[in-house]
């Protein structure tokens, strides 16, 4: 169990981090997320102890962290560059941490990493002779084989390219749930907190704004920094509903409001309608099988009250 | 950095000092060193350097940057062409400068040809005058230029003076207009890469202007040696550090570090 | 256009490089002129027998060898601690080293030594002009060790301090063998540094120190002399070998 108290870290200038508080439970999948410089990699890397926190206690399964090194915690980071060794080889960049334990006979213990994450026969391989997606799984056997209590994964996915993201997503909640290890991940992208993990903690400018299931905070956002960095937002007639709960009709029906379709988007799995309300644009989601709109028609926004997020001011 | 700020700080303790009568400094401090900079005759020394030092720069970049321009659009063999610039840094300084001497002096290859040839009937005075030690200087140094220009140029993409071609530039308006404003920071680093060793040179001078052309590194040199003032010595070498120093500084303002 | 900028480069490659060929040649050459008379060893064979030249050519490559193997350790240490501490004042004051005028650096090294020597028996000589060169050498090295730092992804270090490894496994296991090749090239360049040095060691050298850049300096200013040719031209070929032969060592 992982536990940060009231933790803050203020550099010269700035404050990075400001009174986070937070408990992970053994074995969860934990997503930090938030937009660029809102303080998540900092709280990773002072749960690494790269960074030492100004004030608070950071904990792991009751005992204090604060002030210990990074070599006398049992937590591991996987980079968003990997940092794999470039010198050492597959197998000796696994290696490396059992070696500075003090294990005689890493074999057999880096041929089960590599097994665990499909990289077997590339044991000899250097780091500059494998794929993004390869040297991801390296970095992730070479921290997995120390079973650290805490895992940390600074934008593991962002070096990827979109397709192969996807793909690793999967393999990473697998091999998350395999391990049984605690996953403290840390993203900018909310699309990948949200699908991966257990819970998520979203971040800005230094602040925790709101802990919750991924559902939970989708659909009742904490604050409308939150609602609005988890998706997208329609502010209708003083209302914030999600564009796919927004419904559009050719003609009037109870409670709608009136605007003229700007244009239409193709997206695949739906088609989205991007409209003018006098003043601000919205979009809505067409239902299965209704015609589409011309642009410059005029239409109506319906959705069912229950879809609209009630946010403090 | 101890090795480096330990001596200097001695220089300045003994440009205070005064003359003593076996070389060394004595007491009592005074400033008279620092006074004696503005002799005449020292004064004109040091213009001398700056003006020499100028000369050679303009001279370095004028042919250094059709050089780094031919390197840097080269299409085979860009390493090559490249590692010939940096191989005289491989050489020593004072083989190359005796291999001018070997060339310019009055019973040297160039001499010794063209009385053969009957084009002359006495050796030309080619050595030992202001124009060889510029030329000694210019080919110590042209490297210093040609590097940093390349490393400018190279990073200039193709495709502007490319742009510049379709709307209508000629090909000396595009240098001059496109390329040479984008290689700036280039030719600011090559200019005092040049300037400052040329400012502070003490073989070139010493072996090719034969004692003749004194410049303020041959100056520093004498003062220390032959004169035996070790104080007026000392002014004299931090008035050039200060030069050099403040020229540093300047650039490191304009630019960033690893321009260099 | 084109055209007309290869000529010019090949002119200024022939204003770089002509003049030392020629130089070469000539130390083939039989007669003490300037005129080619027949190929000849001869002045490679004075060369050889020259004492005071073969003493000189020692004391270089001693001065040479232990300053460069020294500057190597410390400028790296150095560079090293400028990175980890970010001292980015530090790490210019390291371009004013470099461009401050030998001779500068010469008399000053000269005046702090005589300062030492009221309080130490000791004399100029073999000793001060290595110091000399370890001085001047330094900051070549730590640049280009601080070139190759900055390229290097400070989160190495921070992986290896994160997978259980000490302060000093860390760098001893990751930072050093990354550092190796940069390592070697800076030795070399103090080596070259070190050995075509002559303005600096005029200065700081004693009776017993002379090196082969003085000699060559003496005789260079006394007048044309085949032995030089001689001299330079193993100089010169000896130390392109060298930097041939590390240029393979590296691209392996």
């Amino acid at each position: 169990m992982l536990e940060l108290q009231d933790v803050s870290k203020a550099f010269p200038g700035h404050v990075a981090v400001q009174n986070v508080s937070l408990t992970l439970q053994q074995g969860e999948f934990f997503s930090l997320v938030g937009p660029s410089g809102c303080g998540k990699t900092t709280t990773l890397r002072m749960v690494a102890g790269f960074e030492h926190p100004t004030s608070g206690r950071i904990l792991l399964n009751g005992q204090l962290l604060n002030g210990r090194k990074p070599q006398e915690r049992n937590v591991s980071t996987v980079f968003q560059n990997y940092a794999l060794f470039p010198h050492l080889t597959v197998s000796e960049n696994v290696a490396f941490g059992l070696r500075r334990r003090g294990v005689r006979e890493p074999g057999p213990q880096v041929a089960e990493a590599l097994r665990a994450v499909r990289l077997t026969g590339k044991e000899q391989r250097m780091p500059a002779e494998l794929s993004g997606g390869e040297k991801q799984r390296v970095a992730l056997a070479r921290s997995l084989v120390l079973k650290p209590d805490v895992l940390l994964l600074d934008e593991p996915l962002a070096a990827l390219d979109p397709q192969l993201r996807r793909q690793v997503r999967a393999e990473l909640k697998l091999l998350q749930r395999e391990a049984g290890i605690t996953f403290l991940f840390v993203t900018h992208d909310q699309e990948e907190a949200l699908s991966l993990s257990d819970r998520i903690g979203v971040m800005n400018a230094g602040k925790l704004e709101q802990v919750a299931r991924p559902e939970e905070a989708y659909r009742h956002p904490a604050s409308r920094f939150v609602a609005g960095f988890l998706g997208e937002l329609n502010w209708i007639s003083g209302a914030a509903i999600r564009p796919e709960a927004t419904r559009i009709s050719p003609k009037e029906c109870g409670q709608s409001v009136p605007c003229r379709v700007v244009h239409t988007t193709f997206l695949g799995s739906a088609i989205r309608v991007e409209v003018d309300c006098g003043g601000g644009l919205a979009s809505a989601e067409l239902a299965p099988r209704q015609p589409a709109f011309a642009a410059g028609a005029t239409a109506y926004l319906y959705w069912d009250p229950a879809d609209e997020l009630c946010l403090p001011a | 950095m101890l090795l480096f700020a330990l001596p200097l700080g001695i220089v300045i303790v003994l440009s205070l000092l005064t003359r003593g009568d076996y070389g060394g400094a004595e007491q009592p401090w005074t400033g008279e060193a620092y006074r004696r900079l503005f002799d005449p005759l020292y004064a004109l020394i040091l213009w001398r350097s700056l003006w020499m030092a100028a000369v050679a720069t303009a001279l370095c970049l004028l042919l250094g940057f059709p050089l780094a321009l031919y390197i840097s659009r080269a299409r085979k063999h860009r390493g090559l062409l490249l590692q010939l610039v940096i191989l005289p840094f491989w050489t020593s300084f004072l083989i190359r400068t005796y291999a001018w001497l070997f060339l310019l002096r009055d019973t040297g290859l160039i001499n010794t040809a063209l009385l053969k040839v009957g084009a002359i009937h006495q050796p030309l005075p080619l050595l030992y005058n202001d124009g060889a030690v510029l030329l000694g200087l210019v080919y110590g140094y042209l490297p210093f230029m040609v590097l940093p220009l390349y490393a400018a140029l190279e990073r200039i993409d193709p495709s502007l003076a490319e742009a510049a071609a379709d709307l209508g530039a000629k090909p000396l308006t595009i240098t001059l207009r496109v390329i040479a404003p984008l290689a700036g920071s280039g030719i600011l680093a090559g200019c005092l890469l040049v300037f400052i060793p040329s400012l502070g040179a003490y073989l070139t001078p010493d072996l090719m202007g034969g004692g003749r052309t004194v410049m303020v590194g041959n100056l520093v040199q004498n003062q220390f040696t032959t004169a035996r003032d070790w104080p007026f010595g000392s002014a004299v070498a931090l008035a050039l550090m200060c030069i050099t120093a403040l020229l540093l500084l300047l650039f490191l303002r304009r630019a960033p570090a690893d321009a260099l | 256009m084109k055209r007309m900028l290869g000529w010019y480069a090949a002119v200024i490659y022939a204003f770089l490089h002509v003049p030392l060929l020629i130089l070469i040649a000539f130390s083939f050459n039989s007669s003490r002129f300037s005129v080619w008379e027949g190929f000849s060893l001869n002045w490679y064979r004075v060369m050889w027998g020259d004492a005071q030249m073969a003493e000189a050519a020692w004391n270089s490559v001693i001065i040479a060898a232990v300053s460069s193997l020294l500057a190597t350790a410390i400028g790296t240490a150095a560079a090293y601690g400028m990175w980890k501490h970010k001292a980015a004042v530090l790490q210019g004051s390291l371009y004013l080293t470099l461009v401050t005028p030998e001779i500068v650096t010469g008399i000053s090294l000269l005046a702090l030594f005589q300062w030492i020597f009221r309080w130490m028996p000791f004399r100029l000589g073999l000793g001060t002009v290595i110091l000399a060169h370890v001085a001047f050498s330094i900051a070549y090295v730590a640049i280009v060790i601080t070139a190759r730092l900055r390229a290097m992804d400070p989160a190495l270090e921070e992986a290896a301090l994160d997978l259980g490894a000490s302060e000093w496994a860390a760098f001893r296991r990751v930072t050093l063998p990354l550092l190796a090749p940069a390592m070697g090239a800076a030795a070399l360049l103090a080596l070259v540094v070190s050995f075509d040095d002559y303005v600096i060691t005029s200065m700081v050298a004693g009776v017993d120190s002379e090196t082969l850049p003085m000699v060559i300096y003496a005789m260079a200013r006394r007048g044309v002399n085949p032995v030089l040719n001689a001299v330079s031209s193993v100089t010169v070929i000896f130390f392109g070998a060298l930097i041939l032969l590390s240029e393979k060592v590296r691209a392996r």
